[in-house]
């Protein structure tokens, strides 16, 4: 699972750093999303952080992390170093059906993937931001991508998970809220105005879940037996 | 004499009390008196008037106001009624004054509340409302900013209050507003759904924003084809 990270230009290790408190979660059967909570020192920016990098073959890859332009790239790497008949979840954001380019729902969807304002440089890293991809790509040019190669992956299912992301994104704002100990640690770390605008951002983005602008995705895919 | 009847006896007492003696020494016929006394038990007053035209010479005013006072407390003491009624007899013509004050002043007071109960709903302060709802400043003064929103909003119709979306997202962030329940509201504004009292609210999207967005979007992006032929289509 680690080659098909040389490709992007993100030293690994760094992201081992940012990962270190990140969500690992697996939806399971009947879409019902269960959550291991990793306790760790550093807080995670972003709701969910880039899980590229993990030993575990059964963590979920999220694509919001990667540029555009690498997806490609990305795709075909990890089809060349998957095993065969092994399993690999995918989990992206997309724009809904309403959305055109450059109309007023693209740029309300934009907003929560900008580079934020009230953060230093040196604690948001390129690595842990989320990149313009979900306002990019959409589901079938994904599956486009991972169905087709010298060694294509079969797509075993995909799943609308919309509704039960932004139930975890407004169980995040909440605990941002309300949760003392997390918050007081937040504005220790980044400052009051980081805390108020990840808030918001939070509850922005469950907002265009709920209302349609975004859909998030899971598409389970597995490599070919020889 | 009958011993019975107390009362009049306990008004003459309070007679010689009051300097009664002297009445006495005037008096013509002090027989006539408690006779006359024991018949009225309970119109003293025209007991004392027959005690005076029977008189050689009339009581003077302070004796015979003192003496009735007296008789009636002593006869009928106690009861609430008779307080009253005491009470009247006392003040006189001045009773009803005090009344009728209070029930002017009532009439006044339950005027102003009549007016002041139907300026609250006035229609003015629908938008105000409807902003209050949805937006709360962190401290007690509302950023002058939206109140010039809802002035602008009093004379639109229908009632809609624009919110433009970087300067909305500019005072959240640096904690001049804050919306009360985002969870519930906030679908609805992105939307253009979200109506309180009949007044509409809408994300205004500034050109700044838009530029924004397509300069973060070139700058990520713009080394690969597929951005570059987004952009071209969408500008086309």
């Amino acid at each position: 699972m680690h080659d098909f990270l040389s490709c992007i230009s993100i030293p690994s290790t760094e992201l081992y750093s940012i990962s270190s408190h990140r969500k690992t979660g697996t939806y399971v059967a009947g879409s019902k999303l269960v959550f291991q909570n990793v306790e760790g020192s550093q807080f995670n920016i972003s709701c969910f952080a880039p899980p590229l990098v993990s030993t575990d073959c059964e963590a979920v890859l999220c694509l919001d992390f990667l540029r555009h332009g690498h997806l490609k790239t990305f795709i075909r790497n990890l089809q060349f170093s998957l095993l065969p008949c092994a399993s690999v979840t995918f989990e992206f954001t997309t724009l809904g059906p309403s959305v055109a380019y450059f109309n007023t729902p693209f740029i309300l969807c934009a907003l929560p993937y900008l580079p934020r304002k009230h953060i230093r440089l040196r604690d948001h890293p390129s690595s842990s931001r989320r990149t313009s991809n979900p306002l990019m790509m959409s589901l079938n040019h994904f599956i486009g991508l991972a169905t087709t190669g010298p060694s294509p992956l079969i797509i075993e299912s995909v799943q609308n998970v919309s509704i039960e992301y932004a139930e975890i994104l407004n169980s995040v704002a909440l605990g941002l809220q309300d949760n003392r100990q997390r918050r007081n640690s937040i504005i220790d770390q980044f400052g009051r105005e980081f805390w108020l605008e990840h808030r918001f951002l939070t509850d922005w983005e469950s907002s265009l879940l709920t209302a349609g602008y975004l859909t998030r995705w899971v598409v389970t895919a597995r490599k070919r037996g020889l | 004499m009958d011993r019975k009847c107390s009362a009049p006896e306990k008004m003459f007492a309070n007679f010689q009390r009051f300097g009664g003696d002297g009445i006495i020494d005037r008096l013509s016929c002090a027989g006539d008196l408690r006779r006359d006394s024991m018949n009225a038990t309970s119109g003293t007053a025209s007991a004392m008037l027959r005690l005076w035209l029977n008189s050689i010479g009339p009581p003077s005013a302070p004796e015979l106001y003192g003496v009735l006072s007296s008789a009636i407390t002593k006869a009928v003491s106690g009861h609430w009624v008779v307080r009253i009624r005491e009470c009247y007899h006392q003040l006189g013509g001045y009773f009803f004054l005090p009344v009728f004050s209070l029930l002017l002043l009532a009439l006044f007071w339950s005027l102003f509340r009549c007016n002041g109960g139907q300026k609250v709903p006035s229609k003015a302060d629908i938008p105000f409302q409807a902003l209050l709802t949805v937006l709360t400043p962190t401290c007690s003064i509302w950023p002058p900013f939206y109140l010039a929103l809802v002035h602008r909003a009093r004379y639109s119709k229908p009632k809609s209050i624009i919110l433009p979306l970087f300067k909305l997202m500019d005072d959240i962030c640096s904690g001049q507003i804050e919306l009360r329940d985002p969870q519930t509201d906030l679908p609805g504004l992105l939307r253009d759904h979200l109506c309180v009292d009949a007044c509409f609210f809408r994300l205004e999207i500034e050109a700044a924003s838009r530029v924004a967005v397509l300069r973060w979007l070139l700058l990520s992006d713009l080394p690969t084809l597929k951005a570059c032929s987004l952009l071209l289509i969408s500008s086309s």
